[in-house]
């Protein structure tokens, strides 16, 4: 099982924001850090170096596209795996974002209580599709 | 709330009702905005990707805090003002008319 202490959510929805915290750190006991933007959460992912980022598809500024394709692209982010939360997933948008190398994808509307799971059953996924 | 100030398992239950309490609050403000938004966006057609954007945000929300019947109503409203299709006259009262049962919906969960 993949081990998880940081996670870093990526998401300009105060609302989501809030909620995925409660749960995340209640149920799980992981830290939660939160940026608002894809271009403030690159620089912070890669002083904090969490060990797995939610990321909103639809962000304002670089969306969670182009932000997913900057944590690639500098040395310490390049590894840390990546899924995306987004309320828009057709079954062509996911197969893109799993080709893309996102470790996967979890829909909005999701239900907060099971949110552990769902994360930790994503990296698992996409570890054992690795090995 | 432990030592460290973090709401804990047991604990989880009553920050998620201050939650949902307090979205139930903002939501009349939220669904304002998007009213505006449809205003601007049935004169000027290029606004309707913010139009598209609000209500695409709000139904992620509100369905992940519990609330599928306004989260049901407001994906149709999404699909409604999708930005890359022409809309007509008869659209925008559809549209309208989908906006004000996002409204009553909003007001019953306020009074319950």
């Amino acid at each position: 099982m993949t081990k998880i202490a940081k996670v870093l959510l990526i998401d300009d929805e105060d609302d989501i924001c809030s909620i995925v915290k409660a749960c995340l750190t209640a149920l799980a006991g992981w830290n939660i850090l939160v940026e608002h933007s894809g271009e403030d959460a690159v620089p912070l992912a890669a002083r904090e170096k969490p060990d797995v980022i939610l990321v909103d598809v639809m962000l304002p500024g670089i969306d969670g596209i182009a932000t997913f394709q900057r944590l690639r692209d500098q040395p310490a982010t390049a590894q840390i795996p990546v899924i995306f939360m987004t309320a828009k997933v057709q079954k062509h948008e996911l197969s893109r974002y799993l080709s893309l190398g996102a470790a996967g994808v979890i829909c909005k509307p999701f239900d907060p209580m099971t949110l552990p799971q769902q994360i930790r059953a994503r990296l698992d996924a996409a570890a054992g599709a690795l090995s | 709330m432990n030592l460290s100030g973090t709401p804990t398992e047991m604990d989880l239950s009553g920050v998620l009702t201050r939650l949902r309490l307090e979205l139930l609050a903002r939501l009349p403000h939220r669904l304002g905005e998007l009213h505006r938004a449809l205003h601007r966006a049935q004169r000027h057609p290029a606004h309707v990707h913010h139009a598209h954007k609000l209500a695409h945000n709000l139904q992620g929300t509100v369905g992940s805090y519990g609330f599928p019947e306004l989260a049901e109503i407001l994906i149709e409203l999404e699909r409604m003002l999708d930005p890359t299709r022409a809309r007509s006259d008869d659209d925008w009262t559809a549209i309208r008319q989908q906006f004000e049962r996002a409204q009553q919906v909003t007001e019953q969960l306020r009074q319950e």
